[in-house]
């Protein structure tokens, strides 16, 4: 079931994806400004990492479940792969996306890098996704320390799962405010599904904790 | 045109051994370079030897034949590697001549005022004409980057670079002044805010209409039966390129300005309406009193 749901998290937001830009090569056209292909292979990599992070989270909530045995076997080599996977879609996904808006300024549009809340509401959602990439650079730290302490309970385990479920709010709100494809209804219905599993995620960290 | 005519594209003999000669005493290597090799090979040094080179080479030309030649310049660029990238890779290093910088910040002024995508041939002929002409009385140094920039009219004048491609469904990219100019002449201009809900009501071009990407469909192509012109527009232009293209399947004639979108419109400094700005009236108003002034005409200066 795993691998069928592994190929579905890539495949759906990426057919999504085409729905929208549709062929793809048009966009290696000259009279296409600066930066657009970069911005809808950013959009493509966000997409897709949004489809494996949802993926991972789900699997990673079934852990230990009665549920676990349907969805399979979910090891922490290929917890942490995935992992990976979703961490180089994000940063695949900013840089492409500071890429485009360089491309498109005439100069290193870096300063994205840093939040800004107080410059209106676009730049504040693109704060919220630079918050998420920060959040989920400090989980995977904090699961690499984690993974060295392996077989044991550690404050580098507890923060790496509060870290992941912190990161759904940014990231969901994020690509649901200004995301051209993420406010559809059937995604909206995933940001609910989304929201279901880091409730329960947080649920059973909690109860965990307090064992 | 004064000095540069467009007759060969391919340099004469004599013209040639005049640009040959001119970048021999630069003691620029001869040996025509091929761009990934000076890119993968670390060539920044060279290019930036081939960058020197150019204004001799420029002179010799215009001495050899009495004007910057077509074939001329496209063997000088041949020779030096090509300038542009030259000076993209380069500008940062501190031994950049003053007439390079000169003849760049004349360049980049005059794609940043009329809107790179938009900028025709006839603007950079003219561009080169007035460098050339520069370049001869020996004050390339001395002229302002602002002088060597033609005048707006020479955008009317033949196609620009971010031109339709044949398919008919590419997006055409129009300068700011262009687009006033077509409203002040009484066409159906409508602008589409491309953005979220929330970013319109923040502030818009007045007049504009919100429509998102996921709503662009034939239902809300029919609002544009009657639009000489659509301009879409987001933040930068990617959400409004995208809506263009879509719009474009759909038979509407969409196009994206340049400047790009909001942050274009604002900082050539013309009115927003909607949230803390004008009401959508007055907004308007001052668009259309805009349009029809010379305002169009100086955005573009």
């Amino acid at each position: 079931m795993i691998p069928t749901a592994l190929v579905l998290a890539v495949l759906l937001p990426t057919l999504l994806w085409l729905s929208v830009v549709g062929d793809p090569r048009l966009y290696v056209d000259p009279s296409v400004p600066s930066g657009q292909l970069a911005y809808v292979l950013s959009k493509l990599a966000g997409l897709c990492a949004l489809g494996l992070f949802a993926l991972q989270l789900t699997l990673m909530v079934l852990r230990g479940t009665a549920l676990e045995p349907a969805a399979g076997r979910w090891g922490k080599p290929a917890h942490r792969r995935l992992g990976l996977s979703v961490v180089a879609l994000i940063v695949a996904h900013v840089a492409l996306f500071i890429a485009a808006a360089s491309l498109r300024s005439d100069h290193l549009a870096t300063h994205l890098l840093l939040p800004r809340f107080e410059s209106g509401f676009y730049d504040a959602m693109v704060s919220l996704g630079v918050l998420a990439l920060y959040v989920v650079l400090v989980l995977v730290f904090a699961g690499a320390l984690a993974w060295r302490r392996a077989g044991r309970q550690s404050r580098p385990r507890g923060a790496h799962r509060l870290l992941a479920l912190a990161s759904v709010p940014l990231i969901a709100f994020h690509s649901y405010a200004i995301g051209s494809e993420t406010s559809t209804l059937p995604v909206m219905a995933f940001y609910a599904l989304l929201g279901a599993v880091a409730l329960v995620g947080l649920w059973r960290t909690y109860r965990g904790a307090r064992r | 045109m004064t000095d540069l005519h467009l007759t060969s594209d391919r340099a004469t003999a004599t013209e040639m051994a005049a640009i040959d000669a001119a970048i021999a005493r630069c003691g620029i290597d001869p040996v025509i370079v091929e761009e990934g090799e000076r890119l993968i090979r670390g060539g920044i040094h060279r290019a930036n030897e081939r960058r020197h080179g150019l204004l001799p080479a420029l002179h010799a030309l215009q001495n050899s034949s009495g004007w910057i030649s077509h074939g001329g310049v496209n063997y000088i660029a041949e020779r030096l590697g090509g300038l542009v990238h030259e000076i993209e890779i380069d500008a940062w290093r501190s031994e950049v001549s003053l007439a390079s910088r000169v003849l760049e910040q004349g360049f980049r002024g005059m794609q940043l005022a009329f809107g790179r995508d938009a900028v025709t041939q006839e603007c950079y002929l003219r561009f080169f004409d007035r460098a050339a002409k520069a370049i001869g009385e020996n004050v390339l140094e001395t002229t302002s980057p602002q002088a060597l920039r033609p005048e707006p009219d020479c955008l009317d004048v033949g196609e620009p670079g971010g031109s339709p491609s044949a398919d008919g469904a590419a997006v055409e990219t129009l300068p700011l002044a262009t687009t006033l100019r077509r409203v002040g002449d009484g066409e159906n201009v409508v602008f589409v805010d491309t953005r979220e809900r929330w970013e319109y009501d923040e502030g818009h071009i007045p007049g504009a209409i919100n429509l998102r990407l996921r709503d662009v469909d034939e239902h809300a192509a029919e609002r544009f039966a009657d639009a000489d012109l659509v301009i879409a527009y987001c933040v930068k232009d990617f959400r409004g390129y995208e809506v263009a293209k879509a719009l474009r399947g759909l038979d509407v004639p969409a196009a994206i300005m340049t400047p790009h979108g909001m942050r274009g419109w604002i900082a050539a400094g013309l009115p927003v309406a909607g949230g803390e700005h004008l009401s959508e009236a007055d907004g308007v108003s001052a668009v259309r009193r805009l349009a029809r002034t010379s305002g169009a005409a100086a955005l573009a200066r």
